[in-house]
């Protein structure tokens, strides 16, 4: 049977769309899809413990990769506290604002400046 | 066909969309007749778009600007902005998807929606398309008119027929009353039916929509294959066809682009300069979506199109590509080959067979990491800076369409 006759082909053959219309609708299309966090693998996550860590006894800036929508985050400053029990840090980010709390579980990744 | 519960489909069809947006942006040309046409300064531009006061004075849509000011010599005559108006056009989308995510465009100003499911949280049919009309004329400034059916046909025609012609703007095409109400509508008011197919329904004695659903298929069929059972579904309003984001708009089988010349081009050495320019823009737009093909078309067109002229063909790569010479040289290829010298007025490039170019086998001949290197910065100035702020030498020429190009949208200004 002819693709007109089934499923949308008598519509999708027919659509008059600007490519730069097109192009447009396919990135608001995107930006309604909910992100989903990634999961991390426990040596990743121990990994960016000792960096952070190793940030944090250093005093050595780091940059961390922050989860969010509807894109990630990054932030580049100092380790100032590791909070073990309530999973989180207390972190610098050098921008004047002060320190602030930053929950574990929203960080994704985190580099060394020094290894950069 | 028949399912177990109804859908509601609705289309929601912009009044004078690009005359609607100008209004709205400029509201001293409140009570004035406003057109958009190609280019204000040339008298010989064609009308894109004319409000509806306009259309009073007798000006329609496609015809010539100096016409039109002949009708109506105080006549508004702005200059197009396509970018806004795809941005209207997003926007629009985003106020009926908050009504259900079942959104599909059809074209800059129509959209179906797929209600269904929405009812229980919005209210009746009419009740949204109402709310619709309110929200869209409120953010935007422009007045939607509602086909409201239980499939895409029926509410396109719902709205073509009869919502753009009533008060309220919203009409219901109701199934069990479609012989009272569609079919006796004379034919050429069909979707999908224009003034050339008219003409042949009528030799047949096929005068209205209702005699063209009881025509016989075979009798269509035989004579139009399988366009002759489309127009004898639409007709009988038979279309299962799903409203869905989802469709062919969203995969990519090929990228490509195409111009009109501003005049005939008969030297191969103009032409060159054309062509080089397509595959830049084609070569780019993969670059930017991570994209290579493995086939080049090439297709060029005579500028009579009643005795038409000219060639498309295509051929495949030994590797696949998305670096701006390669694509340029196999189409260079295809021209010396098929090319019969005549005067080219329409010339289009397209790359297809596409595949992701994080994956690359490695080749032995050609340059291509100095290359990928030196388009890379080039795009990237591009992005930075604009379309023209780095351009081939070639397209300083006088055959050069590069930067009038890249100030236009669709050959319309942006």
């Amino acid at each position: 049977m002819s693709k007109k006759l089934q499923g949308n082909g008598l519509f999708e053959s027919s659509r008059m769309m600007l490519p730069e219309h097109r192009e447009a609708y396919i990135q608001h299309q995107q930006h309604l899809v909910h992100r989903h966090p990634p999961l991390i693998d426990p040596q990743a996550e121990e990994e960016m413990t000792r960096v952070m860590a190793a940030a944090w006894y250093s005093g050595s800036p780091v940059t961390i990769t922050l989860f969010d929508e509807p894109a990630d985050i990054q932030l580049t400053g100092h380790v100032l506290r590791i909070d073990a029990s309530r999973r989180q840090i207390r972190w610098d980010g050098n921008d004047g604002e002060g320190p602030e709390w930053i929950r574990l579980d929203q960080i994704i990744g985190a580099v060394a400046e020094s290894e950069i | 066909m028949v399912k177990a519960k109804n859908r509601v489909i609705m289309l929601a069809d912009c009044q004078s969309f690009y005359a609607s947006v100008e209004k709205a942006a400029h509201p001293e040309y409140e009570g004035k007749p406003l057109v958009v046409s190609g280019d204000p300064a040339r008298r010989s531009g064609i009308i894109l778009a004319a409000c509806p006061l306009a259309k009073k004075f007798g000006v329609t849509t496609a015809e010539r600007l100096g016409d039109a000011l002949r009708k109506c010599p105080h006549l508004i005559v702005v200059r197009p902005r396509m970018a806004e108006y795809i941005r209207v056009s997003l926007h629009i989308t985003e106020i009926l998807q908050s009504f259900t995510d079942l959104v599909e465009p059809y074209s800059i100003d129509e959209q179906h929606l797929d209600v269904t499911g929405s009812l229980g949280l919005f209210g009746s049919p009419d009740e949204i398309a109402r709310r619709i009309q309110h929200r869209v004329m409120y953010e935007t400034g422009i007045y939607v008119r509602v086909g409201i059916s239980d499939c895409k046909v029926l509410s396109k025609m719902a709205c073509d027929i009869f919502a753009k012609k009533n008060k309220e703007g919203i009409y219901t095409l109701k199934r069990e009353e479609l012989a009272k109400d569609l079919w006796e509508k004379p034919v050429h008011e069909m979707f999908m039916v224009g003034s050339r197919m008219t003409r042949h329904l009528f030799k047949m004695g096929i005068h209205t929509i209702g005699d063209l659903a009881q025509t016989p298929l075979p009798r269509l069929t035989e004579r139009w294959g399988v366009n002759g059972e489309v127009l004898w579904r639409i007709a009988r309003g038979m279309d299962s066809s799903p409203v869905t984001p989802h469709s062919q708009l969203q995969q990519q089988k090929g990228v490509g682009h195409q111009m009109t010349l501003p005049r005939d081009y008969t030297d191969w050495k103009e032409l060159r300069v054309v062509l080089l320019e397509l595959c830049e823009q084609v070569g780019r737009r993969c670059r930017e979506k991570g994209l290579m093909g493995f086939v080049v078309s090439v297709g060029c067109q005579g500028a009579d199109y009643d005795r038409p002229t000219g060639f498309s063909r295509q051929m495949k790569l030994s590797d696949p590509t998305n670096i701006t010479d390669e694509i340029y040289s196999a189409a260079c290829l295809l021209f010396h080959r098929h090319w019969n010298g005549l005067p080219v007025r329409k010339i289009g490039i397209s790359l297809s067979d596409l595949s992701a170019d994080s994956l690359v086998q490695l080749t032995l001949f050609g340059d291509r990491d100095r290359k990928r290197e030196l388009e890379r910065a080039t795009d990237g100035i591009k992005r930075k800076f604009g379309e023209t702020a780095i351009l081939r030498a070639s397209s300083l020429q006088d055959s050069g369409q590069a930067q009038e190009r890249s100030l236009r949208i669709g050959g319309h200004y942006k």
